[in-house]
Order: C-alpha cells, then structure tokens, then sequence
C-alpha cells in the first residue's frame, strides 16, 4: 500500500505530538486520587482545597486530584473501586461504612507509622478516634468528631415569652407545646416547636438515642449480651411519643426536611450535629439573627462520634501509600486542625489549637467543640460489626412504637429477636 | 508400468439457498446474541452462582471459595423480613397492574374516538410516560406531603379526613402513596398500547355489530376486549416484569419505610447488597424474585395466547 507524501507527515506529526504530551505527563510526576463528597461543600471544600495546595508545595511533582462524588451512592461507588482493584490514593470515608473496608482488609495500619511520627492522634485526638480500630489496629484517623447541640430560634422564643433554651427533656417538651403555633389564624400550624425525622431514616435512631443518654449516661441500645435496655429505650420512646401526641412534631419529614423546616422558622428547635452552622448559614438574614445553638438539653451524656476519616488504602503501592501518610500527616498539624474551625466551620480533632480570642468571637464554635469533647461514640460495642444493619432494625422499632403507636413490650420483643438473629 | 488410480476430487457441498438466508439471518444476529450472552446471561449465571456461596463483597479476580451450599436460601425462607417482602412485592405487582391497567384502558377508550383537541390530550395523557422515577417520586412526596401537600388539603375541603393524613408514616398510607406514584408513573404505557390495538380492530366488525343491534357496552365487551386479548397479554407481562424491579420510586418517596411496609424484594435485594453487603444472601432472594416474574410472565401469556381472528 503507498502512502503519499501528506498522509506520512501526518502521522509523523501525530507520533511527536503524542510523544511531547507524555514527556510532558511524565514530568508532571505523580497524580494522587482522592475522591470525596465534601468537594463542593461551601467553607469544607476551600479548607481541604487549601490543605491540598500546601502539601503539593510541599511535595513538588506530587499533585492530588481532588474530585467531588455525591454523597449518596458514595460508598457502593467506593466498595466497587476497591472491589475492583482501583482504590482512591487517599481514603476519605463517612466513619459509619469504615467497618466494611476494615472487614475486606482494604485499609492499611497506621499504628507503626503514627507511633515513629509521634502522631498527636494518639494523645490530643476526638475521643471518638477509637471508632477506627479494628482488631486491635488503628486504620484511620478521625477528621470530624462530633457531639450533638441544640438549635434553637431565639427571634420564637421570645415571640413566646420564653428566654433560654431548655435544659431537661421535661423543659423541651413543655416549650414545644407553647412553641407550636398557627400565627395566622387559618387552622394550620405554621411554627412546631420540635423536629426531628418521623419517616425512615438515620436521624431517628440519633433521636431516640439522644434521650436514652439522657436517661442513662453509660447505657446504649443494648448492653454487652445484647439484651436490650428496656428501660431506657421506653423512656426514650415515651419522650418523643408525648412530643408527637402534643402535636409539636411535624409528621412524616426526613432529615433534609427536618433542617428545612428550621432554617425556614417552620420548626424552633431540633437536635443537630455542628454542621448545623452550614443549615444557620442558609437562612435568610432575617431568620439567621434568631437561629442559636446551646449544649443538648438532657443530662448525661452527649449523643456524638466520628462523621468521617481519611485512610490509607492497602493495596497502593508503597510509594502511594507513604505520600497519603504525609497528607494524613498534613493534617493533623495545629495549624490545619485550626483552621478546619476558621475556614471550614466544623470543629477540630485536635484539642487545644483554637485560640480563646477565636472561641469568644464565635460562641457556636465554642459550643460545637465542647459538645465534641464530651461527647458518646454512638457506636454501640455490641454490634460494631454490623452496626449498618442494627441501625436499621432500631429505626424501624422506633417509627413502629413513637409514631405509629404501637406496643412497646411487643416492638421490644420483636427487636429483640431480630437482634439476637442479627448476632 | 500401471497408472496410478486418482480419486475424484471432493464435491464441494453446495448450501441450498434456504440454509445460506438462515445462516446469514444468524450471523446477523450473533453480535446482539453475543452482547446478551456477555451482559445479561453472564451476570445472571454468576448471580446464580454466587447465591449458594458467603460472599460479602464480590471480586472476579477472587472467585467463590468454600464449598456450595443452600443457607442463603435456608436463612431467606427462615426470615420474617422475606416473606414481609414478598408479600408487600404481591401486593404492589398486582395493584399497581390493576391500577396501571384500568386507567391506560379507560384513556385509551377515550382517546380512540374523535374529539376536538384529541392530539392535545394524547400527549397530555403519556406525559407521565418519559419522567424520570425520580422525579415522579418526588413530586408525589410533595402532593403526599403531611403538612402542605395538595391531596391532604382537597381531602380536607370535601370533608373525607377530618386531620391531614400522615401518608409516610403509617403503613397503610405509605403503600397507597407509592401505589398512586407508581401508577401515575405506569398507566401511559397501557394507554399506548392499547390505543395502538384499538385502531388496529377493523371498522367492520363494529359495523356489522351495530347491524345486529349491539350496544357499545356489548361492542367493548365482545369485540374491543377480545380482540385485544394478546396486546393486553403482551401489556401485563411487560408492566409486570417492570413492577417487579421499580426501585427509584419506592426507594425516593419511603426507602422500603414504615417498617418495612413498602419494602418490596427489590428494595431489599439493594439494601442486602450494598447497605449491608451481603451479596450472597442478596442473590439468593434474585433469584426468587426471577423466578417469580418467570411464572407470572408464564401465566399471563398463558392465559391470553387465544388468537380472536
């Protein structure tokens, strides 16, 4: 076959093209992948954007390819990466799906590595660092540990003749009686005094368990035989069942529309963790001057734990995985925890690195970490392992015996049995 | 010196030209059988396979170790959360057909005679047809919505509930929510199929009806239903392979919520699998529910096969 003259110099030029483009991929070095749901996140983006700009200055030739996956369906999208053999170079993971990479053995163990840097992971991190062992060995590192605070409407309060937020759940259940009101007369409540999600979802197990902490500081949903609390879950359900026989709860809201409903004014209360600020921070002005923030209004403890973790994968290679270190390593320096409070808006996991002149001018930041730092790993020790899974099964027994009324001792028992089958 | 004996040269076979026309029809239909075969049989075989095995999260490259075995199934038909499954999937597939059926058939009836505005109306009709699941599933939420929502409010000014409904959280409710979006979402494609048959039935017969006295109650009852018999056999098996496997419209509006109530197989084949990754359990319920739409796919051609010409 002959080829003329124009098709040879094309394909000549092809060839210099193609070889220029990879000298110069080449010398661009090493991309390092990291995916996450926070990509886009206003405030959490530009602080992980400004981390990744300083520890590609710090390692020229290194660049971390930061792209955003939505939030659901991130971890079957992860899980498959993994499964598939193409896991990220830097794991960011929700804390709640870090059981399924540490069960695969996709994680690699960093207590060799947090040991030699002296890591401050292992004496000034969120006590909630633990919910990254597995079998003895940490396989993560804790970048939002979280306790749960309540957002209150100051501007509704007072349009009650209330002044401070609650302190009792005796106190929230009374004020939302008073706090839910039809403003305009036309038989529709416009403004409940509470909410928190009433259809299937995450949300009601962090509600219920927030009332049982309250009963009992040191119980959970079930003790190391796994036999339920009864007693402290009842007393749980009945809170929240009187919240809703007062008619203060908006009925048949997720999460989503839980927050809308405050930021909206719709709802004067409800319980959040400290990404609330970003839920405040989208009212309008008007609104906005009214949305506070105060520690939770039980006793006992906190209702908290990890939000998520980076990690390093364990089937990179060395060299991958020694850059990811650096990062996590990055990270964990006073400088870029302070800042994860300045830029991002949500507490470190470092204590110690906010300045007071900071926490005095930012009254919600100083609630968020001192909810953080008290808080209890809602992790129960018990069903760690399948915890996905038991979730599931309490939210289900708790929409079951709060919102559509059914017996106690009946959902109890049924629970019961599915959790002992669970085991 | 003695000539050595040649054997004829081998006659070539020559094709008929029936064989060469199906041997060509076959070679053109071996990338389509070869896609199928790598896409669906392939997938469905290694499902299959995997159902008998304790898989979690499943790799190529690692295969199924152990030996095979029947917990999978053993632990499904032991499970409580199965049966309520299975018997809240039933209860979709057969009123979201019914439903799905009985509206596409009125509008196609309506759509058949001529009315001024009728292309209008045809294309209002399958709106619903094209919107994405997602979408019909939230638009519903908010007509479903407790405290806002429209079917609240109108059941409220004609006095049928006396407090708004809270449709997403008591079990009956939920069903009837997902049920109404469900079939809103269905009903176009019974309305085109069956239009398309309609006007397919010849004019004489109704002529030749009417001559004889027939009403038009008598007419749709004696002609229209039967000479529709195949295109709504066909219709049924296709919706009802469809409702066996909606996801985006239950998993939007309820996640499978209240307890469990509109949790159908699924849903909970999607949380088995990658909620709780537990892909072997996850299969093994496939593969009833596979079997499942087999038998009633089989019933209903079985049931509707008489040909009416």
């Amino acid at each position: 076959m002959r080829i003329n003259r124009t098709a040879r110099h094309a394909v000549l030029a092809a060839v210099l093209a193609l070889s220029a483009w990879l000298g110069q991929a080449s010398a661009q070095g090493l991309v390092l992948d990291m995916p996450s749901w926070q990509a886009t996140e206003p405030g959490t983006s530009d602080w992980w954007k400004a981390l990744i700009a300083d520890f590609e200055a710090e390692n020229p030739g290194v660049r971390i390819e930061f792209t955003h996956e939505p939030f659901s369906g991130y971890n079957q999208k992860m899980v498959t990466r993994f499964a598939g053999g193409n896991p990220p170079d830097i794991f960011h993971m929700p804390a709640a799906n870090f059981m399924v990479y540490a069960q695969e053995g996709w994680l690699a163990p960093l207590d060799a590595r947090l040991a030699a840097a002296g890591s401050p992971v292992l004496d000034t991190w969120s006590p909630v660092q633990s919910s990254c062992e597995y079998q003895g060995e940490t396989l993560c590192v804790v970048v939002l540990g979280y306790g749960y605070v309540l957002g209150w409407n100051e501007t509704a309060f007072a349009r009650a003749g209330l002044s401070a937020p609650p302190t009792t759940s005796e106190e929230l259940i009374e004020m939302s009686r008073l706090l839910t009101v039809d403003l305009d007369g036309d038989g529709t409540i416009d403004q409940y005094g509470f909410v928190f999600p009433t259809v299937t979802h995450p949300g009601v197990e962090a509600t219920a368990a927030a009332f049982i902490f309250e009963y009992a500081p040191d119980a959970h949903w079930v003790d190391a035989a796994g036999d339920l609390q009864r007693d402290a879950i009842t007393y749980a359900w009945t809170q929240m069942r009187r919240l809703i026989d007062d008619g203060s709860v908006p009925l048949g809201l997720d999460n989503n529309a839980k927050r809308q409903f405050y930021v909206e004014a719709r709802a004067t209360m409800m319980l959040e963790g400290p990404w609330i600020q970003g839920n405040i921070n989208s009212a309008t002005d008007e609104i906005r001057a009214g949305l506070r923030v105060a520690q939770m209004p039980f006793g006992g403890a906190v209702y908290g734990g990890a939000s998520n973790v980076l990690a390093v994968p364990a089937d990179i290679p060395a060299e991958r995985q020694e850059l990811a270190w650096e990062f996590i390593q990055l990270f964990t320096t006073p400088e870029w925890q302070a800042a994860y409070a300045t830029v991002a808006g949500q507490p470190p996991a470092r204590s110690g690195v906010l300045a007071d002149a900071f926490l005095e001018a930012n009254a919600n930041m100083g609630t968020y970490v001192e909810a953080a730092a008290v808080a209890r790993d809602y992790l129960p020790p018990t069903f760690v392992d399948n915890y996905t899974r038991f979730r599931d099964l309490v939210v289900e027994a708790t929409l079951a015996a709060v919102v559509q009324g059914q017996d106690y001792d009946r959902v109890l028992d049924q629970l019961q049995t599915d959790l002992r089958r669970l085991r | 010196m003695t000539p050595t004996p040649t054997l004829p040269a081998p006659r070539r076979r020559r094709l008929t030209s029936a064989a060469r026309s199906r041997l060509f029809a076959f070679a053109l239909l071996a990338p389509a059988v070869a896609v199928v075969v790598l896409v669906i049989l392939y997938p469905l075989l290694m499902a299959a396979q995997m159902s008998f095995y304790d898989v979690k999260v499943f790799r190529v490259a690692r295969g199924f170790s152990g030996d095979p075995h029947l917990r999978n199934y053993l632990d499904m038909l032991a499970a409580p959360g199965f049966w309520q499954s299975l018997r809240v999937t039933l209860y979709y597939v057969l009123w979201g057909t019914l439903g799905s059926f009985g509206i596409g058939l009125f509008t196609a009836v309506l759509l058949n005679h001529p009315f001024r505005g009728r292309m209008l109306a045809r294309v209002l009709v399958v709106l619903p047809w094209p919107i994405p699941g997602v979408v019909a599933a939230t638009i519903f939420m908010w007509m479903f919505n407790a405290s806002f929502g429209v079917v609240n409010y109108l059941l409220l000014q004609l006095n049928v509930v006396q407090a708004p409904v809270s449709w997403f959280t008591q079990s009956g409710p939920a069903l009837i929510a997902v049920l109404a979006a469900t079939i809103w979402k269905g009903y176009p494609f019974f309305t085109i199929t069956l239009l398309a048959g309609m006007q397919s039935i010849p004019k004489e017969l109704y002529e030749a009806a009417r001559v004889d006295g027939a009403s038009a109650d008598q007419q749709f009852r004696f002609i229209t239903i039967p000479a529709l018999r195949n295109v709504i056999g066909i219709s049924l098996v296709i919706s009802t392979l469809w409702l066996f496997r909606v996801f985006d419209i239950i998993f939007v509006m309820t996640g499978g919520g209240p307890s469990g109530a509109t949790q159908t197989l699924a849903i909970q084949i999607y949380r088995e699998a990658f909620q709780y990754f537990d892909m072997s359990y996850a299969a093994a319920i496939g593969m009833v529910t596979l079997a499942l739409s087999i038998a009633a796919t089989f019933l209903y051609l079985r049931a509707t096969s008489k040909s009416f010409y």
